[in-house]
């Protein structure tokens, strides 16, 4: 490990113009280091007298007129422009405030000025910049967590402690180390993100040791929880693996009813289709999918129902398989029940595979909403009525006003010209819920500091306070702003209610999941069912049967 | 006993974005730290490569505008990557120019014929850049 160091400079008065504590009296000689004590520098003769050792910031070492201003080597991010460059930062709500690049290639995004002074940042990872693959899928994210910063500067009954005002920053995930290092030494206060599940545990690598709450709003791999600083300050506010099991069990159940009806035998089989990130989910649905009174490891080692489970991928080394073979594997495996965990665009792929040559029993589709409420179904099948019959599915339970104003708002947000901009997609939905939470935590925080100044330790040490069971409940969204600060001014709690997440935390950090069953109406839109299933894993209203009367 | 009086340099003006593809730790550009965490050292940590079989834009933008697989190695002297000119095709057909006839394909089903003809009109140079070989 050798550090790269740009040669130290003796450095005087060209930049203490904008560190007014410092004259420029100051006194520098060429000695590489002129002291380590007080006394050092008074033993130096008259013209020292009264000066002392600075023994941190850019003059440690010297003998100093105003040696408490430089312990720390700025106070306002003004300071650090002459410092460290334009894009950086003073840390002031550090012990000894440091001037650190905020902005690099790598964050190519803000919202609000994070260079006003006293400005409270959080950071954004994702897909953002020219060196990312996945830029159409997280530019969506970016503007969900505008959206709700938005909606608070809006709100004059909201302001943290000493009008601090809160901007964001969006980095990319690509190094998720490095990038989550600078930023936390940076001073931010929150992380939204990463959206690639599988940088999490690097990123919590990095912020855990400040103690930064990491906002995560995919938890495929909550095993970040266990890295050092993650058990109180990872959040994982999107569906946990073992929810998304929880859903496909339940539905799975409904739907094997039918088939074994339907076939006249006592058996399902079932094949799941896993591709890119998904597939992560392969190993848990063979331990934890329940059919046949059996899990998916032992459906797929008995002989009694000719080993009726398999897994198939999507993808072989990282391209997509013809839809003709997979066609061919499911008519050969004789599926009963096929449950497609796809990033997106499976809808399409369905099309492709159906209009081949059926099997003489055509299969049941089973499709988790998990990230994205996948178009292409409605788009590619939404004429195809025996289909429709065919596709069940389920998405996160969602109160529908208060989802189709979050729509509106944010379709009008993300949208240029005068007509709406895209739909949002689930995973943007959850940003925007986290957001406030970050908010909210961050409105605590601010409280609870002396002189509003605090760290991003406070932020996750207040979440819990923001999402307090039994408390007056909040719903997320620009209408309970007022009341969530009455509420958090007179009882300093709340419990806040997303549109699609409970923010009800369980042991694993993982916010509780609640699903409701969708099908397809004959205009193609995935329309909700009464079959729900609620937080705590409770299964509500009657087995959905699509196609037929709701 | 001499004085000598140095003009300042602006110290560590450079972020050394550059050096952390090669380098296990970097600093940022000065040696004089804070007591609070001496010399500030970022891990170093190389850029992923493309994935195997990454979309070049033309691939991304007829089958799913919200993949998460653009190449962006694939930039020539006279050409941006793929990412960088699906982003440009994305902000004109989902935000700025095509939204409501794009909202389907922009929410992540593949390009509906709506999106192909107000693209071919309204977008028509960051598609031709998009679809340039």
């Amino acid at each position: 490990m050798i550090p790269m160091r740009i040669p130290s400079l003796l450095v005087l008065c060209g930049i203490l113009g904008s560190l007014p504590p410092i004259g420029c009296s100051a006194i520098v000689a060429a000695d590489p280091v002129q002291c380590t004590s007080d006394s050092e520098c008074t033993a130096r003769g008259p013209d020292f007298q009264g000066t002392g050792c600075a023994l941190a910031g850019p003059n440690k070492g010297f003998c100093v007129e105003n040696r408490s201003a430089s312990v720390g080597e700025c106070t306002t991010n003004a300071d650090c422009v002459d410092l460290t460059g334009p894009g950086s930062v003073c840390t002031v709500d550090a012990a000894q405030p440091r001037c650190v690049p905020l902005l690099g290639d790598d964050c190519p995004l803000t919202y609000g000025n994070p260079f006003v002074e006293n400005t409270v940042t959080f950071a954004l990872l994702g897909d953002f910049t020219a060196n990312d693959p996945g830029r159409g899928r997280d530019l969506g994210n970016f503007e969900a967590a505008s959206l709700a910063l938005s909606e608070f500067q809006q709100q004059s009954s909201f302001a943290l402690a000493g009008n601090r005002r809160i901007a964001l920053v969006g980095c990319s995930q690509a190094r998720p180390k490095a990038t989550t290092a600078r930023l936390a030494a940076a001073g931010i206060k929150a992380i939204l993100g990463p959206s690639d599940p599988a940088k999490l545990v690097r990123v919590v690598e990095q912020s855990g040791a400040f103690g930064i709450p990491v906002f995560a709003t995919s938890a495929a791999q909550n095993t970040a929880v266990s890295v050092p600083g993650g058990t109180s300050a990872v959040f994982l506010t999107g569906s946990s693996q073992d929810g998304v099991v929880a859903g496909i069990n339940g539905v799975l159940s409904d739907l094997s009813g039918t088939v074994r009806a339907a076939r006249n035998r006592g058996f399902v089989r079932v094949a799941v289709l896993v591709d890119g990130s998904l597939e992560a989910y392969a190993p848990v649905l063979r331990e934890k999918l329940i059919f046949n009174g059996k899990t998916a490891l032992q459906n797929q080692a008995d002989a009694s129902c000719a080993n009726c489970y398999t897994a198939v991928s999507l993808t072989r080394d990282g391209a997509p398989i013809a839809p003709s073979e997979i066609a061919a594997s499911l008519a050969e495996f004789k599926a009963d029940i096929v449950i497609p965990l796809s990033e997106g665009g499976f809808g399409n792929y369905l099309a492709r595979v159906e209009a081949l040559p059926a099997p003489a029993v055509p299969p049941y589709y089973l499709a988790p909403f998990i990230d994205v409420e996948d178009a292409s179904y409605h788009v590619e099948l939404a004429s195809h009525s025996t289909l429709q019959s065919r596709v069940i599915g389920f998405r996160p339970l969602r109160q529908e006003s208060a989802y189709a104003s979050f729509e509106s708002r944010y379709r009008s947000f993300a949208a240029a010209e005068a007509g709406p901009g895209p739909m949002p997609s689930l995973q943007n939905v959850r940003i925007y819920e986290a957001t406030q939470l970050a908010i909210y935590s961050t409105f605590m925080a601010s409280r609870g500091g002396a002189n509003g100044r605090f760290e991003g330790a406070q932020v996750a040490a207040a979440v819990p306070l923001v999402t307090a069971p039994g408390a007056e409940t909040i719903d997320v969204g620009p209408l309970g702003i007022p009341n969530a600060v009455g509420a958090l001014a007179r009882t300093g709690k709340m419990n806040l209610n997303g549109l699609f997440t409970s923010f009800m935390f369980l042991p694993n950090r993982s916010a509780a999941n609640a699903w409701e069953v969708w099908c397809m109406d004959g205009s193609g839109r995935y329309g909700a069912t009464k079959r729900t299933m609620t937080v705590t894993g409770e299964w509500t209203g009657v087995p959905a049967v699509c196609g037929a009367a709701q | 006993m001499q004085f000598r009086m140095f003009a300042a340099s602006a110290v560590g003006a450079t972020f050394a974005v550059a050096c952390l593809d090669t380098s296990p730790t970097v600093t940022l550009g000065r040696d004089a730290g804070t007591t609070d965490g001496g010399t500030l050292v970022l891990p170093g940590e190389l850029l992923p490569a493309d994935p195997p079989n990454c979309l070049p834009c033309a691939a991304a933008k007829s089958s799913d505008l919200r993949t998460n697989r653009v190449c962006v190695g694939d930039a020539t002297p006279t050409r941006p990557n793929s990412s960088t000119r699906l982003a440009a095709f994305l902000t004109c057909a989902c935000r700025t120019s095509c939204a409501s006839a794009c909202a389907d394909s922009c929410s992540g089903a593949p390009m509906t014929t709506a999106c192909e003809l107000c693209t071919s009109t309204s977008c028509a140079t960051e598609r031709a850049a998009c679809e340039a070989p």
